[in-house]
């Protein structure tokens, strides 16, 4: 059953993305050129982007997934009928859903690679990034569909926190407690936002997506280093697991925040910017970003599992 | 911007280094703790412990229950001081004596032990019987941390309709004390009546024994 909601989580939560960064004529576009239909070069193109964002944001909505599947495992402790063992398979199950998001990542790439090469092969008319320019200034961001993609997207996230306290009203309604460790998100926002200062003018075209998914990574490594130090300290143990516990919570809220910026913010501006010509194509950082961001929050929960359920005595 | 960037990178720094919690910390420490005490339980050598029974009314029995070796535990029931019954269990099968009228009987499983003297106990005849217990049947309902050193859980034990309240020694991971009580209407603490009463004596680990 969770399974399968994670299945819908990814396919619901990527067509969500798809619609803030695309109009539905452009969405539309791209399935017909992947079915084969032709189209000019700067169509073609944006379908390409399409292609490319849609496996971004499978993976990525993967991740996140796993991470809120995670989270929600954590929180049956109190109502699990199977025990600490059933927490603990919930905890494991909770990768399945990046599983999807790479599986649905890869059909997505597919129709990128053979519009790629077609564009490739394409005799070169009006140059893509004339035909983009010409177009900058009129597309306005705060479409229809962005709005709509936005509220499905929150409702979703919302809908995922929310469920687990609806199955158990006993349990004191306070989901955002759950995902929001508040030290996490405030270093993460703040510290994405020190970032695209420092870049100054290149802020329009520095990718949010790295800020994110570097900050992220930062504070993600400081809870790596506060477990360490707990594990390394001679404190009474109520103290050491405490502070071990404290910077395991610290380490899934950075990634949530990380992932979840990324999405909402960082891969719909770097999308739109491509769109109006601002830039030729993803940049490599932001794409490094991407890619390697989704697997380095998968690591930290599997090491966070490990370490929750491997026996520890002071 | 900078100001409003640096002020919350600061406050956050501040807030983390103050060690504060949230729900998730507390599961995942919650979550650490019991999987580290049913390791411990479940790798204990050689332990004592002693429980007894409180009945509403008539005298109480007092348990010895130890557990010797993996799959080898002695249990003495005893009312007033004199040993009534003895349950042997131990790799060869299990037997079960009657000192005071000196008889004896084998079984193959402890499903086949159908004594109500022993079935306040049969949770703690083995490490990987409370352990199994710890890990798949009880329901955690609570904890409450009494000092820096020890923690009390709370579980609900649906099979009994019990709730069982276990102490944990917090540097040593093992439980200290039990306590089991029948769950009243809506499990109000004033309205449990205490069945079971268990302390846990700790000599030596497993592996210590093998050396």
């Amino acid at each position: 059953m969770m399974q399968a909601y994670g299945l819908f989580f990814v396919l619901l939560g990527g067509a969500a993305l798809a619609l803030i960064s695309f109009s539905l004529s452009e969405i539309g576009a791209a399935f017909k050129h992947a079915a084969g239909v032709q189209g000019s070069p700067a169509e073609v193109r944006t379908s390409c982007l399409f292609w490319e964002a849609s496996a971004r944001n499978f993976w990525m909505m993967g991740a996140l997934a796993s991470v809120m599947s995670f989270v929600n495992a954590l929180n049956s402790l109190s109502r699990s009928s199977g025990g600490i063992a059933a927490v603990a398979s919930g905890m494991a199950a909770s990768l399945v859903p990046s599983v999807y998001g790479i599986v649905l990542g890869a059909v997505s790439l597919v129709p990128e690679w053979k519009l790629k090469e077609k564009l490739r092969r394409q005799p070169s008319g009006v140059g893509p990034r004339d035909a983009a320019a010409s177009s900058r200034g009129t597309r306005a961001f705060w479409k229809m569909e962005t709005v709509t993609g936005y509220i499905l997207f929150i409702v979703l996230m919302a809908w995922t926190a929310i469920k687990p306290f609806l199955s158990a009203p006993s349990l004191p309604f306070k989901p955002w407690a759950w995902f929001f460790y508040w030290p996490a998100v405030l270093i993460i926002l703040g510290g994405t936002l020190a970032f695209v200062l420092f870049v100054g003018d290149a802020a329009g075209r520095t990718p949010l997506t790295a800020c994110f998914a570097l900050t992220a990574l930062i504070g993600s490594l400081m809870g790596v280093i506060q477990v360490l130090l707990g594990f390394a300290a001679k404190n009474a143990g109520n103290v050491a697991i405490g502070k071990i516990a404290a910077a395991m919570a610290f380490i899934i809220s950075s990634c949530f925040v990380g992932l979840a910026g990324m999405m909402l913010a960082g891969a719909p501006l770097e999308d739109r910017m491509v769109k109006t010509g601002r830039i030729d194509r993803p940049t490599t950082l932001s794409r490094v970003a991407w890619s390697v961001f989704p697997l380095v929050a998968l690591i930290f929960l599997v090491i966070t599992f490990f370490l929750v359920i491997t026996p520890v005595r002071k | 911007m900078a100001f409003s960037s640096a002020a919350m990178i600061i406050t956050g720094g501040i807030m983390n280094l103050g060690g504060q919690r949230n729900a998730l910390a507390e599961s995942l420490s919650t979550l650490s703790i019991l999987f580290s005490v049913s390791a411990e339980i479940r790798g204990a050598g050689s332990v004592e412990c002693l429980a007894k029974v409180l009945p509403e009314n008539g005298s109480s029995l007092t348990y010895s229950v130890q557990w010797r070796s993996p799959g080898g535990t002695w249990l003495e029931v005893r009312r007033a001081n004199t040993v009534v019954k003895t349950l042997d269990l131990s790799e060869q099968g299990i037997k079960i004596a009657d000192p005071i009228e000196k008889t004896q009987i084998s079984v193959d499983n402890l499903g086949q032990v159908t004594d109500p003297l022993f079935q306040p106990v049969m949770d703690l005849l083995s490490g990987d019987i409370l352990a199994e217990k710890l890990n798949m049947r009880w329901r955690l309902k609570g904890h409450e941390l009494r000092d820096e050193r020890e923690e009390t859980f709370l579980f609900n034990n649906p099979e009994q309709g019990t709730l069982v309240d276990m102490r944990i020694d917090l540097n040593s991971r093992r439980p200290v004390t039990m306590q089991t009580y029948l769950a009243g209407p809506g499990d109000v603490g004033l309205e449990r009546r205490p069945v079971l009463s268990v302390r846990f004596f700790w000599n030596r680990r497993l592996k210590e024994d093998r050396t």
